[in-house]
């Protein structure tokens, strides 16, 4: 009892105090940059870099001053189709997501409706399993069908990443709708197809917009199977980022320059879109 | 239920895009050609084949990059249409042992390394015998002279059962480099040539308080194997004993092992076992070592203006020399031909093209270490060459190299984490003897798992 008196006027008072306080918000945010520093320093290196010469970027010890040069972006620019390779990723990544969507929404409503737990794990181990076992019989068969190089094919690839992350994640978003919305919607007249897009879809628009993005990013970040399956022409970003790692060189300019461009159009799309894509994923996590 | 339909003409809309981009052009099938013409000494033709298609798969590295500016003038001396792709290492393998394997592959021409992936790609088929395409007088230009390529360089491309598989596109041989500057600073006679002279030079050089180190190379383990190999024939030791046993635990082996490490441990830069050759070059270029044992083809890192700041100073010796005599491995890539290709004779032009006396010389010109004499011995390379000790070490080592570089199996990753545990151990200062028994009885085992090539 004393100490419930006490601790409110000591909280007060020390409340008060300018000083104190101002040493507070220091603290706070010191503390903050610690925790944050190890995340932030990769992504400055890597811009810094992106503006060193090679000269500068192996000096030892590593300079943090420097005269900075645009050299490298010139390089990527002009021994890269950058653009031609942005093109790739934007039609690969969009393709992908667009097609998870449009058959991992149904799957996922009616695997969370019929309680279909045993369709849910078989998808599941379809994408535990290690993507490069899927290669080689993916080359076969892509290579009968002429398609090896294709956009289609690497669409149809990244469907492993993307549909069962899809469908994963909207099955928690389908089951937290209210049944009774269901049942009423089906008393009124209403098919299961109708309750789908009537009542289940416009419900779930967060968690919809979060299984895009995730699926957009994680088909943007995919390598191996755009390694194998995709042509000098359809080569996606990642795997161009590669292509200043050599045997006997490693051109730490163009590879960071590179490798900023990549990270850049994610970086930017995560800023506008992060709130969504956070309440997205929360809804689905808390189960009511 | 107008939005269902709309959802329906959206699914039918995603399918025929499908559809339609499946349907990208098939590669058309090549243009029959005519009978093969008689032999006529006196003016190949290049043109035999033309109209057909070809599909070349490199790894990024100088002399690749160099021929993709040239690969033009293939397509108007031959009319074939060539797709020139690249890739880092890496990636590369990954990409053609899928593509092989599935055995659907368009590739025609690639480039490999017989020492790391010979076996696996020989007792799966998929090399070409070069040396009957090169004994067909049909198809090969007689101005080609096969003989103009160095004996080591082309040991790099032949199997243990002598086949043929390949011609080296470059050569590198197990180097020392050393920074002059810092040797006559410390008052040491250069170059380095024994285990003797290279200690006291590293002693002399030494000053770790400066930040200055004696001696780098690789401490990094699989990846410091291929460097020591030529330390290791050195003391008369090698991956196997001449019955063809496991021998990483030899006396003569385990000398070699604890030379090495000590170096290291007394002259060497800290954190030498995670080094592969960027760390160790990044110090020397800096001028921060005296030393740095690594593959020769890193020189041309080393004199480049825009890379190193030592371009003046550096000079190239081979890897030292011990009580068997100085014996550095030979290396490099070389140009093969997928077995299954269906252009076989198209890709023989393709490889002779850019394997001929002319190309070659070309790319000796641009600072690639080729593996015809009659470019090194060419006029025109001497008189541009600045570092003249460069060239007669190269033609030595050519003549007492070793192309085994990597022990004989055919899981040559594994063996190499194995032994390259003991280099660890012995850069440490811990018991490597032991390590090394561990290392030899797994080897034994590889050895005993790998495919008797016919």
């Amino acid at each position: 009892m004393r100490a419930t008196a006490l601790t409110p006027r000591h909280h007060h008072s020390w409340r008060n105090r300018p000083l104190l306080k101002t040493i507070r918000t220091i603290a706070f945010y010191a503390l903050l940059l610690l925790l944050f520093f190890p995340f932030f320093f990769v992504f400055a290196w890597m811009i810094m870099g992106a503006f060193k010469t090679q000269l500068q970027n192996t000096a030892i010890p590593p300079l943090f001053l420097f005269e900075p040069t645009l050299e490298n972006f010139d390089t990527v620019f002009r021994r890269n189709p950058m653009i031609q390779f942005l093109l790739n990723s934007i039609i690969v990544g969009t393709g992908a997501t667009l097609l998870a969507l449009i058959f991992g929404l149904p799957a996922a409503y009616s695997i969370a409706r019929f309680k279909q737990q045993r369709l849910a794990t078989a998808i599941l181990i379809a994408r535990i399993m290690p993507g490069i076992s899927y290669l080689v019989p993916w080359f076969i068969l892509f290579s009968n069908l002429k398609m090896i190089g294709s956009y289609a094919a690497l669409i149809l690839a990244h469907l492993l990443v993307t549909l069962p992350m899809t469908i994963w994640l909207m099955i928690g978003f389908f089951e937290d709708t209210p049944q009774e919305l269901h049942d009423a919607a089906l008393i009124d007249g209403c098919n299961e197809w109708g309750v789908f897009e009537k009542i289940a879809l416009p419900l779930t628009k967060p968690g919809i917009a979060a299984s895009a993005i995730l699926s957009f990013v994680f088909s943007w970040n995919n390598f191996l199977f755009s390694l194998i399956l995709a042509s000098q022409a359809t080569r996606p970003l990642p795997v161009a980022v590669f292509s200043f790692i050599s045997y006997t060189q490693i051109d730490w300019g163009g590879l960071n320059a590179a490798a900023t461009i990549v990270t850049l159009p994610v970086l930017v799309m995560i800023l506008f879109v992060q709130k969504q894509m956070v309440r997205g994923l929360t809804l689905g996590a808390v189960k009511g | 239920m107008n939005k269902r339909i709309l959802f329906l003409v959206a699914v039918a809309l995603a399918s025929i895009v499908i559809l339609s981009a499946c349907a990208t052009p098939t590669q058309a099938p090549p243009a029959p050609t005519t009978a093969p013409a008689a032999p006529q000494p006196a003016a190949f033709n290049w043109k035999m084949r033309q109209g057909e298609k070809l599909r070349v798969a490199m790894v990024t590295q100088p002399w690749t990059q160099f021929v993709d500016k040239e690969v033009s003038k293939f397509k108007e001396l031959t009319g074939i249409d060539v797709t020139y792709e690249i890739l880092p290492e890496d990636q590369f393998r990954q990409k053609t042992t899928v593509e092989f394997a599935a055995g659907t592959s368009d590739v025609d021409v690639f480039l490999s390394m017989v020492a790391q992936e010979g076996i696996k790609y020989e007792s799966a088929g998929w090399y070409m015998d070069i040396e009957k395409l090169v004994n067909d007088p049909k198809i090969t230009d007689p101005k080609f002279d096969f003989k103009d390529f160095t004996t080591s360089g082309l040991g790099i491309a032949k199997l243990s059962n002598g086949k043929l598989i390949g011609l080296p596109v470059y050569n590198e041989f197990g180097a020392l480099m050393y920074n002059k500057e810092l040797f006559d600073k410390a008052g040491v006679k250069y170059p380095p040539k024994t285990i003797e002279e290279i200690e006291a030079a590293a002693k002399a050089i030494h000053k770790p308080s400066e930040g200055v180190y004696g001696f780098v190379g690789r401490g990094a383990g699989a990846a410091s194997t291929s460097q020591f190999s030529s330390l290791m024939r050195s003391f008369g030791a090698d991956w196997t004993d001449a019955s063809g046993k496991a021998a990483v635990n030899s006396d003569k082996f385990l000398a070699a092992v604890k030379w090495y490490g000590n170096l290291h441990k007394q002259y060497g830069a800290p954190g030498a076992t995670s080094f592969s050759w960027q760390q160790g070059q990044d110090l020397f270029i800096n001028g921060k070592a005296g030393m740095w044992m690594d593959a020769s083809v890193f020189f041309a890192n080393v004199v480049d203006p825009k890379q190193s700041k030592i371009v003046d100073k550096a000079g190239i010796t081979m890897a030292p020399g011990g009580p068997a005599g100085q014996t550095p491995y030979v290396g490099g890539w070389h140009l093969s031909i997928y077995e299954k290709t269906k252009h076989k004779e198209a890709a023989w032009l393709f490889v002779q093209w850019a394997l001929g006396k002319e190309m070659v010389l070309k790319a000796q010109m641009n600072n690639i270490t080729t593996s015809r004499v009659s470019a090194w011995e060419s006029e025109e390379y001497k008189k541009a060459n600045k570092y003249p000790e460069f060239g007669a070490t190269f033609l030595q080592a050519m003549k007492v190299g070793n192309a085994q570089w990597n022990p004989p199996v055919l899981a040559v990753s594994e063996a190499r984490d194995a032994i390259g545990a003991v280099i660890v151990k012995a850069i440490e200062g811990s018991d490597y003897t032991a390590e090394a028994a561990k290392a030899n009885t797994k080897l034994q085992s590889l050895l005993d798992a790998t495919p008797k090539l016919k």
